[in-house]
């Protein structure tokens, strides 16, 4: 069964006004016994046309309707040689293509249609039918293009659940039986998959296993390389190239991308890994279906990411962003490259000083910070170290994350440099971190090291240099001057000025208690609540982890409490969304609810985006009851001066957290204040949201 | 580059009527902006042969991109209308 036959073309098609050109090809199918009231049918495609005409650039008319009057998905084409306004606002159609579908056969015209348009944007399509003579070489022409049972496009329709519902006894019945082998009987495929997140600790891990178990309960057996801060164990060449299909669930750019060129990939944020999986797996069948039945689709891809190849480290600059959004690209990178430092050392710090106060009693923190590896006497813990002492061990883990602490400044203004001038900017930018840390410049000089020296790097890489020289570019020319200069200009010049701007914001994060240390938590609470896991979310986080690196091992700094609010704040909206779902089941979609009992665990390992699910579905509501949840939090823990000198962790690390019963008890506050606001404006609003629903049409 | 992911909402996919109003609020904005299904490559989203020739349909994924000053805000608003069933209104 075809869409048209010889009957439904007309060569010379005329008529005063598109509705009476209409009413003539409308009469074709009634003559070809495909409508059965012609009145009905026109008055339907009348309707479809009044809301809004079906003119196309190009002299090109669509009129098309579904009706009880049709009886199966048809074409008829008319060719006008002086053209009919059909409503385009380049003039009017002569290439008019009227499309008509049985009720309820609403599938089988969306599959017309797009095909229509893909035919239409080739110029020798419509060339050929404004030249052709006799209606079997228009009827040829059509059919070559729109036709329902193609076999490329067949797969590809026979996946939509509702297409099995049209097929029957439509044009659409021949595909769905000549694809039915390979719908019905779905291969077992192997899957391979990357995942990837800015901090490298939760989610890429979280998207990994969702994958897994999704791709496990379809049948397929998968493999996925985790790219987080644990390192990688990468897949092998044979296990890519075994693979059917590839999925791409990454925040970060894929290392080595160029492995796996030529397999049809599935490529989205993790989030939709962790939330999503089990789509996922579904278009990644979908598309290694697609491409069984057309292998030109992965020599094309071959071809168009040949030579792509990634380096073993990523930044997270994009080409062409905004200066402002560059910016803020090249500090995170640092910051993520920093984060597992602060991870390592916070963690070794807070349980060296847990062990050294059951060891040495109240006074065991300030006992302990005077272990070192280098003095002559009995505080140096590499000549006196003693398997038996407790105090020996805490002294140890001191030692230890002291040593990693040293490195947050030069980390994170090498791989701010890094984000800029790629590796040539890592010298400058390690090595002016150091410097900065030693003029106790802290972390503000990093940042400053940081730019400074990738600036310098790429303009000093951008040097078009004598061939003999270019050798030695990388290895000897970059390093060393744009190590000189950056540094040179920062010790005789910017140095001082940032080391007193530290002071100062030392001096004023010690002062600040009370009032001021409120507003701080409700400024940063406010922050992470706002848009969970976005970039307003990332600067009060970086503001945090970076004033650990402050804050190294003193024993009550305020960055520490600071660290405390931002946390417990990240925490607040999705332990929150899943209360409003437990105690409120009825206000949410059924997928909302399935989310609220994920939320609960996200929320207490502080993964804030755990409530972007409710927040893209009513993101005012949310969004505001989450700020204000947020804030109380922030707030009371800065009141109730809780510490924290681990950078991540949520309820995980609550034995690290001084004052944790305070921590909880901010928490549980801003998470009812945020539950209770959600309920009560969304009780307030339910039926408003329907009147809403069709005001706004 | 700014990207955005979104949900057909019409209720008949991303076809005729939708389309048009798609691709007019695309062209308003002024800038680049694409259309593609994820994986499969863009078409530009200011001609409404391209976008039905996507054949995006109900409950589908799309995923828009465009460049240049207020791509952010131009794709919200952009992802605001296909998040409504343009079809039923």
């Amino acid at each position: 069964m075809s869409l048209i036959t010889e009957e439904q073309v007309v060569l010379d098609l005329t008529g005063a006004d598109r509705h009476e050109a209409t009413r003539l090809l409308g009469e074709r199918l009634v003559a070809s016994g495909r409508c059965t009231d012609l009145d009905t049918f026109i008055a339907d495609v009348r309707k479809r046309e009044e809301t809004m005409a079906t003119g196309l650039p190009g002299g090109i008319g669509i009129p098309h309707a579904r009706s009880t009057a049709i009886t199966e998905p048809s074409l008829v084409f008319g060719r006008s040689a002086n053209g009919i306004d059909w409503g385009a606002k380049d003039g009017p159609a002569t290439l008019i293509f009227l499309i008509a579908a049985p009720e309820g056969g609403g599938d089988a015209h969306m599959q017309m249609l797009p095909k229509l348009a893909r035919a239409l944007m080739k110029k020798d399509f419509k060339a050929a039918l404004a030249a052709a003579t006799t209606e079997a070489e228009v009827v040829r022409i059509v059919s070559a293009e729109v036709e329902l049972d193609q076999p490329v496009a067949a797969p590809a329709e026979g996946r939509m659940a509702h297409a099995a519902e049209v097929g029957a006894g439509l044009a659409t019945g021949t595909a769905a039986a000549e694809t039915a082998p390979l719908a019905d009987a779905p291969r077992s495929l192997n899957l391979v998959g990357v995942t990837s997140c800015p901090t490298g600790i939760a989610h890429t891990y979280m998207a990994a296993e969702g994958l897994e178990n999704a791709a496990k309960a379809a049948g397929h057996t998968m493999k996925v390389e985790t790219q987080g801060s644990a390192g990688s164990k990468p897949l092998t060449a044979a296990e890519i190239a075994a693979a059917d299909a590839v999925i791409f669930a990454h925040d970060l750019p894929v290392k080595d991308a160029g492995r796996f060129a030529g397999k049809p990939t599935v490529d989205v944020g993790v989030k939709k890994g962790i939330s999503e999986a089990p789509a996922l797996v579904a278009q990644a069948e979908a598309l290694a279906a697609e491409w069984r039945n057309d292998p030109s689709k992965a020599a094309a891809a071959a071809a168009a990411a040949g030579g792509a190849s990634g380096g073993s480290l990523v930044s997270k600059v994009e080409e062409g962003a905004g200066l402002g959004t560059r910016i803020r690209q090249w500090l995170m990178t640092g910051v993520s490259y920093m984060i597992p430092f602060v991870a390592a050392g916070g963690i070794l710090i807070a349980l060296s000083f847990m062990l050294s106060q059951v060891a040495l009693g109240e006074e065991g923190p300030i006992e302990i910070v005077k272990y070192n590896l280098t003095s002559t006497d009995q505080y140096n813990i590499a000549q006196n170290f003693s398997v038996t002492s407790l105090t020996s061990w805490a002294a140890l883990l001191f030692v230890i994350g002291a040593a990693s602490f040293g490195f947050l400044v030069p980390i994170l203004s090498g791989f701010i440099a890094f984000a800029i001038a790629d590796r040539p900017g890592l010298v400058p930018g390690i090595v002016g971190g150091s410097v900065a840390a030693t003029m106790g410049a802290g972390f503000l000089g990093g940042l400053v090291t940081g730019i400074l020296g990738g600036l310098v790097a790429r303009w000093v890489s951008n040097w078009k240099v004598a061939k003999g020289v270019r050798g030695i570019m990388p290895v000897v020319v970059i390093p060393l001057l744009s190590s000189f200069i950056s540094i040179g200009l920062f010790i005789t010049v910017l140095g001082r000025p940032i080391k007193a701007l530290t002071d100062a914001l030392n001096s004023w994060l010690t002062g600040m208690s009370g009032a001021s240390a409120i507003i701080l938590g409700i400024i940063l609470g406010a922050m992470m609540g706002f848009d969970l896991g976005g970039p307003v979310n990332k600067v009060a986080y970086a503001f945090a982890t970076t004033g650990l690196a402050a804050a190294g091992a003193a024993t009550d700094a305020p960055q520490l409490k600071i660290m405390a609010a931002v946390m417990a704040a990240g925490m607040v909206a999705p332990l929150a969304m899943a209360l409003a779902t437990s105690v409120r089941p009825k206000l949410f979609s059924e997928p909302e609810r399935e989310n609220g009992k994920a939320a609960w665990l996200l929320g207490a390992s502080f993964i804030s985006e755990g409530a972007i699910p409710f927040a893209a579905v009513d993101p005012v509501r949310v969004i505001s009851s989450s700020v204000v949840g947020s804030a109380v939090t922030g707030a009371l823990v800065m009141l109730f001066g809780s510490t924290l000198r681990a950078p991540h962790g949520g309820i995980w690390v609550l034995p690290l957290i001084g004052n944790f019963l305070l921590f909880l008890l901010a928490l549980v506050a801003g998470v009812l204040v945020m539950a209770t606001i959600v309920v009560a404006l969304k009780s307030r609003d339910t039926h408003l949201a329907e009147v809403d629903a069709t005001a706004t049409v | 580059m700014a990207t955005r992911t979104v949900t057909i909402a019409s209720s008949v996919g991303l076809h005729a009527r939708p389309a048009a109003l798609f691709v007019e609020a695309a062209s308003n904005t002024g800038l680049d902006v694409e259309i593609a299904k994820p994986g499969e490559d863009p078409v530009d989203a200011t001609s409404i042969l391209g976008v039905m020739a996507l054949g995006a349909k109900y409950g589908e994924e799309v995923v828009l991109t465009a460049e240049g000053d207020g791509a952010d805000e131009a794709l919200d608003s952009l992802v605001a209308l296909l998040s409504r069933d343009l079809d039923a209104e």
